[in-house]
């Protein structure tokens, strides 16, 4: 957990009496953060492919776009500006939980520089 | 800019925040059929053992093993992180329509039904927690209603969807003849509130609650529905009801989310707000002994630490229905309004003598 989770879960430790002490789940912070990267990710995939499949359904309904036609389209200069921002915030959102571990070192004395 | 109702589920604002949360959804769905039974099996195996080595061993003592079985650490990490998402993606999609949502709230507090305390003081044992996690809690999000709502469809796998759930839990209420008055005890969204309402039309039927952005909700939902029903913020312990002048009440999962000495005195409350002959159904966890090792509770003390749930454990080692018997002649412990399972909650039902 980060230590805004723990910091949060210490509120109501002493009314719970728990074990939420914020050692990490998977016994290393950086593979809870790892688990968090892949369920963004996850999640990112399910969108695009269930976008992917609508659009696919509402074109073919339309009968508006011959097959290629989204294959072969070439963007202009607004929107590849815009999948630009698009694609800061989309990785911005998956590997937010990179950003949120804590910048204290785990274990010092333990790194090979420090040996 | 905004996505169709899901059933009677305001619509996310776009369609990629609608398919965010699809995907929470269905990973919770994937977390609670496929990890979450591997850590209880693991827990119920490891009991045993954990017992013969030390007869004294406490579930906390089980809880910290399963700390070591990779099982049991991905099903709590993926249960952890995806209610997390669930709140986030929530909040995201409903803070891009929250002009629309607000007014629908202003606009129907004009009407009437709604009774807002400006005086109301939280308890001290609201504002220390976020109840499941949710951000700001159910009194400090003016969205809080919203929020809940489709985060509850998300928490129970789409089985929240529309107002079946609530409705069979209507049904169960052991309730006779013609009510006049119905208390719906901590009504949250007030999804049981117009449940009762349809049960009985001709019953004066009361959403009772302390966080007011949920009453809001609940009365702009019951609106919509238009059905007429009455919503109050008002602590369930101290509520305006004359002694002996209501006929039936509904505590539905309220009980496991305050502290012992206050749902004690919820309890007295509901015993002096009861007519004679009068009944409360009470639909909450079921009890687990303290002292039991076992998967459930280990998952049990999961949902309690890491979930938001902090009376909880509280709740289920308490003697909860001795407690009902010193404030009710006849009390039913296990109620079973039907042959189907009740699934994880426990049914208990107290009627006042006459």
């Amino acid at each position: 957990m980060t230590p805004d989770e723990v910091k949060d879960i210490q509120r109501w430790l002493d009314a719970s009496k728990g074990l939420a002490d914020g050692r990490p789940f998977l016994g290393d912070v950086r593979l809870d953060a790892l688990i968090d990267v892949l369920l963004e990710i996850s999640a990112q995939l399910w969108v695009l492919k269930r976008r992917n499949g609508l659009l696919e359904a509402a074109l073919a309904d339309a009968g508006v776009l011959p097959p290629g036609a989204v294959e072969d389209y070439r963007p202009d200069a607004d929107l590849k500006a815009a999948l630009q921002e698009q694609r800061a915030a989309f990785v911005a959102a998956i590997f937010r939980s990179f950003t949120e571990v804590s910048t204290e070192p785990d274990n010092p004395g333990t790194n090979k520089e420090d040996a | 800019m905004s996505r169709p109702d899901i059933g009677t589920v305001r619509g996310a604002a776009t369609l990629d925040d609608e398919s965010y949360l699809d995907f929470i959804e269905g990973m919770r769905g994937f977390n609670l059929s496929r990890l979450v039974p591997r850590l209880i099996k693991a827990g119920d195996e490891l009991a045993g053992p954990t017992r013969e080595r030390d007869p004294d061993a406490t579930i906390e003592d089980l809880y910290r093993k399963l700390d070591d079985v990779p099982a049991a650490q991905f099903a709590k990490r993926m249960m952890r992180s995806t209610q997390l998402m669930m709140w986030r993606g929530v909040q995201l999609t409903y803070r891009r329509i929250s002009d629309d949502l607000e007014a629908r709230l202003a606009t129907a507090e004009t009407e009437p039904g709604l009774h807002i305390d400006p005086d109301f003081v939280y308890p001290d044992y609201i504002a220390a927690q976020d109840i499941h996690l949710q951000p700001g809690n159910y009194q400090d999000d003016a969205l809080a209603g919203y929020v809940f709502h489709y985060g509850s469809k998300i928490f129970f796998t789409g089985g929240n969807d529309d107002d079946r759930l609530h409705n069979v839990m209507a049904e169960w209420c052991p309730i006779e003849g013609a009510p006049e008055r119905i208390v719906d005890l901590g009504c949250g969204i007030g999804q049981t509130t117009t449940a009762l309402k349809q049960r009985f039309p001709n019953a004066e039927v009361y959403g009772i609650d302390v966080a007011a952005p949920m009453l809001r909700y609940a009365h702009a939902r019951a609106r919509d529905l238009d059905i007429p029903v009455h919503f109050s913020q008002e602590d369930a312990a101290r509520t305006q009801f004359a002694s002996g002048s209501v006929d039936a009440v509904l505590a539905m999962i309220l009980f496991h989310e305050v502290p012992a000495d206050h749902a004690e005195a919820v309890v007295r409350e509901i015993a002096r707000i009861l007519k004679p002959g009068g009944s409360v159904t009470i639909i909450d966890f079921p009890g687990i002994p303290e002292s039991e090792l076992s998967g459930r509770h280990c998952m049990r003390l999961f949902d309690a630490w890491y979930n938001g749930e902090p009376f909880a454990p509280g709740f289920v080692h308490s003697d909860f229905t001795s407690l009902l018997r010193a404030h009710f002649e006849q009390v039913e412990p296990d109620y079973r309004p039907a042959r189907t399972s009740t699934g994880a909650l426990q049914i208990r039902v107290c009627r006042k003598a006459q």
